[in-house]
């Protein structure tokens, strides 16, 4: 037994000392109180779904520090608990340590412990951002952490995240009752894969990068991920990870500008891949140009839509389109196009079959996410609109409002009258209750009632117990440098927009005028004086996967070692329609492609993202020579 | 002087420089026919150029002795910018969207740009209407007497039957909120949605405001939170007060901002972020005091005291914010954007 090797650290209880040691689902710990191993209760694998440490036939005492021999089959073992292990990782991470690291100073970090600590309620609110660097999934892991650390949930503060309400009745709408099941595939694997992302990783970083940021070395870490992500290709690989179907090669996309989200050589690869396009948008995107068939929509204040916001607020708000709303052009909305998309389909399928009497023609075989085995084309239409009733954005809100539980008892008409929106009621609270007249503060059901959070221990998990995690020596919180290269001094850094939502508006006459007219990149303004660049001049940033040109920005407000450069531009903005995410080479996390352990199993809880934020750049005034 | 003065306060400290208020003016008043360049309201970066760009150099106002100081009227392209416009049609056939010509200048040009040195920079937001002066120097120079302030409330309004666009009031006002329409050969400016106030609506903007930082009452009503800010707390300041004209916008000016940075990174106790001298620029001497009080009050509220000023800064409750007559307050939300619900479907 190698008593180095941390998977033992989490070892069982001398009851489970037989075959529940396997099992990862069950977590022990030495209970002070007895002096012996015992099961928690609330993890996953335990026979009782409580948190609590005291009960009728129970108290526990968990030792969170220390070291502990278990007696296992084979022999005897020191084990260490994870929190103990997590405090020993976080010494690593000393205040000066830090300094070096970041250039926060040490009495930013006291006066940050202590305010967190002291404060009446401190909530941690994550969102995105972090995540757009390579190794920001493990920070945003380390700073969700400090929520235990506190001993904050619920009303004294906590965790503050996404995805908190709990919405149920939706169903209907495309769950087809049961007869399929969707191919639903990992956003950042799929669009990764269609875009060619291996290609760039090669010329956008080099071994000392990879090493930096992975601790090994290029050709290793791209077999092992690319490895893993075979794994999970097409139907086969469905239940082993990050799911994503190569053969896709056929869309219809509504409202999806991905020629200006992706990142490397996506477009070229996209168009070399893809056979027909049918897109529909409110708006003239660049990926729009590019569509076989352009299907125009109405848009978001000319349909009828019923919006609810994933935690961020309590509200639903409904739009209506304007009495008297001539629609511009043949515009319709989504739903009404894909009804009207159904029927065809269906009446060709039906005119095909008259023709040739062939049952093929009336179904498309799926053995894997069709119940029946196949898509009946001849009930096409009766299945997607639910027998009739689901024809129109209309019916769709009607569906919602009259089936959503946490939506009662409003309907259209009560929300038009209240200003065309609703408060969702107390159902809809998730981890707490939802007051009608107090803030809502996420994990109060764990806190005051026990239950277990949704993680394979049921509580805040530091341990995972994955070998990739291991070996990458992430078992516990922690944080990895960067993989972005350090080849050129600037780092690309692409902040949500002011001015759009993502590249929705972006091309708004009115909005632009209030910005400068054009994608301009803010500049450090000694930086940019070293090279030479005054505000409004014309530059270009440039790497070793391309260049784009924009305008310069002096702003005082940006460090001397980045470029701020809003997101959502669409490239057809830009000169030779080169947008700045051309720029951008991203690399799939292994550890964000890993999947499996406990609850690290992909879905809308567990998936990766791209890394927005691994392009460093140099800027120089187009048609100028870069160069301090 | 008119009987009464409605006036607006502005809270620099809440302001998140959206541009909600520009865009809310812009739609409903100056965004057709020559007005495209206009911002009666407009949201500008300090420090920065502003909009017009550079407008503090650009003269106007009264000088000690009472007498108009020598303005300049701004160049469309180089100060106010020109407003350009796009061929999306372009991308459709393929092709790139450029902005038509080459912006130089714009209502927003320096967004966020910010002074001082990273990491010490610092910036606020200033949003600017017409100030409704009670001794507006555009009036003052409008040798038509097409400019006047009227009686029940002080608006400032131009007499479009009366002015001849000779553009005296655009170089005499110093905050440059006068505009010459050069379509319509007039002068044309902020009318603080006179037709919503008569209705006891506030204007545009400040319905708008998603940072509730604007408040509009009459001045001598005593009970209005606008005379109580500007009046009673003293912490509600006019811009550039050295210019002579009485400004009827009042700001709250900003706190100083987090401790700057010293070499090592380390924040440096009891220093500001933004240059005191800066505020007293802009807001005249009553910046300390008022920044003093401010800073009182917020000290109560930490201890867990009570403060009446900062529940009023709060604005825990919109219609409160705007007392505008009898039956003033917001539109009923029933009434806001009322959709048809045909029952007959």
């Amino acid at each position: 037994m190698d008593l180095a090797d941390p998977r033992f650290d989490r070892a069982s209880a001398e009851r489970f000392a037989a075959d529940e040691a396997r099992r990862h689902d069950v977590f022990v710990a030495f209970d002070r109180r007895s002096g012996k191993f015992t099961a928690l209760p609330g993890c996953e694998g335990s026979s009782v779904d409580t948190l609590r440490l005291d009960d009728i036939d129970w108290s526990i005492d968990p030792a969170l520090s220390g070291t502990w021999r278990m007696k296992l089959r084979d022999g005897t073992v020191e084990v260490t608990p994870a929190f103990a292990l997590f405090a020993r990782e976080l010494a690593r991470f000393a205040p000066e340590k830090v300094r070096a690291l970041t250039g926060v100073h040490p009495s930013i970090v006291d006066t940050l412990a202590r305010d967190l600590t002291r404060a009446k309620v401190a909530v941690l609110t994550l969102g995105f951002a972090i995540g757009k660097h390579f190794n920001g999934m493990l920070s945003q892991r380390a700073i969700a952490s400090l929520a235990a650390f506190l001993g904050r949930l619920g009303p004294e503060g906590g965790l503050n995240t996404e995805n908190e309400w709990s919405i149920g009745g939706l169903g209907g709408l495309s769950g087809f009752e049961g007869r399929y099941t969707h191919r639903f595939a990992s956003g950042f694997v799929s669009e990764f894969m269609m875009g060619d992302g291996f290609a760039s990783p090669e010329r956008a970083f080099d071994d000392a990068d990879f090493r930096r940021a992975t601790g090994k070395d290029e050709a290793r870490y791209v077999k092992e991920v690319s490895e893993l992500v075979a794994r999970t290709e097409g139907d086969a690989g469905e239940k082993r990870g990050k799911p994503w179907w190569k053969e896709t090669d056929t869309f219809l996309l509504f409202a999806d500008a991905r020629f200006r989200r992706n990142k490397g050589r996506y477009r070229e690869a996209f168009l070399e891949h893809a056979r027909f396009v049918a897109y529909g948008d409110t708006r003239m995107s660049d990926f729009a140009t590019y569509a076989d068939v352009l299907l125009p929509c109405t848009s978001a204040y000319e349909a009828w839509d019923l919006r609810t916001n994933p935690g961020y607020h309590r509200f639903a708000n409904l739009a209506v389109p304007p009495a008297n709303l001539t629609p511009i052009g043949e515009a319709k909305s989504e739903w009404e196009i894909a009804t009207l998309i159904a029927e065809k389909l269906q009446a060709l399928a039906l005119a095909r079959y008259e023709r040739t009497k062939d049952e093929r023609s009336l179904r498309i075989p799926d053995p894997t996410h069709a119940q029946a085995g196949f898509h009946p084309l001849d009930r096409l239409v009766e299945e997607f609109t639910l027998g009739g009733k689901l024809r129109t954005d209309r019916d769709a809100v009607e569906y919602a409002l009259e089936h959503v539980e946490q939506f009662r008892p409003e309907t259209a008409r009560t929300m038009v009258e209240r200003g065309g929106f609703l408060v969702l009621n107390d159902k809809a609270g998730k981890s707490s209750p939802l007051y009608p007249d107090r803030p809502y503060s996420t994990f109060e059901n764990n806190l005051h009632l026990n239950q277990r959070f949704e993680t394979v221990s049921g509580r805040l998990t530091f341990y995972v117990d994955d070998p990739a995690w291991i070996a990458a020596g992430a078992h516990v919180p922690t944080a990895h440098e960067p993989l972005a290269s350090r080849r050129r001094p600037f780092l690309l850094m692409t902040p949500h927009a002011r001015w759009s939502i993502h590249s929705t508006y972006k091309v708004s006459p009115l909005l632009l005028r209030l910005q400068r007219g054009r994608p301009c990149a803010m500049l450090n303004p000694a930086a940019a004086a070293r090279r030479g660049i005054a505000d409004g001049d014309e530059i270009r940033i440039f790497n070793e996967l391309g260049e784009a040109i924009l305008v310069a920005k002096l702003a005082a407000t940006v460090p001397p070692d980045a470029i701020v450069l809003e997101h959502g531009w669409e490239p057809f903005m830009y000169r030779g329609k080169n947008g700045h995410n051309a720029l951008v080479g991203d690399m799939l996390n292994l550890l964000e492609v890993t999947d499996g352990w406990g609850h690290l199993r992909f879905g809308t809880a567990w998936d990766g993202n791209q890394h927005a934020y691994d392009a460093t750049v140099d800027v120089a005034k187009a048609g100028g020579v870069a160069g301090r | 002087m008119s009987e009464r003065q409605l006036a607006m306060v502005m809270d620099l400290n809440k302001c998140i420089g959206c541009q909600t208020c520009t865009v809310a003016c812009k739609t409903q008043w100056t965004n057709r026919e020559g007005r495209e360049y206009m911002y009666w309201n407009n949201v500008e970066t300090r420090p920065g150029k502003g909009y017009p760009a550079g407008w503090e150099e650009l003269g106007g106002g009264f000088d000690g002795s009472g007498a108009l100081r020598e303005g300049e009227v701004p160049s469309v392209s180089a100060q106010y910018g020109t407003p350009w416009d796009f061929d999306l049609e372009a991308a459709a056939l393929g092709g790139e969207v450029a902005a038509q010509g080459t912006p130089r200048a714009g209502p927003n040009w320096d967004e966020d740009a910010g002074g001082g040195e990273h990491p010490n920079a610092w910036f606020f937001y200033l949003p600017r209407i017409c100030n409704h002066c009670s001794n507006p120097a555009c009036l003052a120079a409008c040798p038509r007497g097409a400019i006047f302030k009227r009686p029940q409330d002080g608006v400032v309004l131009v007499d479009r039957a009366r002015c001849e666009g000779q553009r005296y009031c655009v170089a005499a006002c110093p905050y440059k909120k006068v505009y010459f329409n050069a379509k319509s050969f007039r002068s044309e400016k902020c009318i603080l949605c006179f037709p919503r106030v008569e209705q006891g609506l506030p204007p545009a903007c400040a319905q708008q405001c998603v940072g509730r930082i604007r408040w509009v009452g009459y001045l001598d009503d005593e009970a209005g939170q606008v005379h109580q800010l500007v009046r009673r707390w003293q912490v509600a300041l006019p811009l550039h007060p050295e210019y002579g004209t009485q400004p009827n916008v009042f700001y709250v000016p900003p706190l100083p901002g987090p401790p700057r940075f010293d070499a090592q990174g380390k924040p440096i106790p009891g220093s500001a972020r933004i240059p005191l001298s800066e505020l007293e620029a802009l807001f005249g001497p009553g910046v300390r005091k008022a920044l003093a009080t401010l800073e009182a009050e917020l000290a109560r509220r930490k201890a867990g005291k009570p403060s009446e000023l900062l529940d009023t800064l709060v604005a825990f409750r919109h219609a409160e914010m705007f007392r505008l007559g009898a039956g003033s307050g917001l539109v009923p939300l029933g009434r806001r954007g009322v959709k048809s619900l045909d029952p007959g479907r």
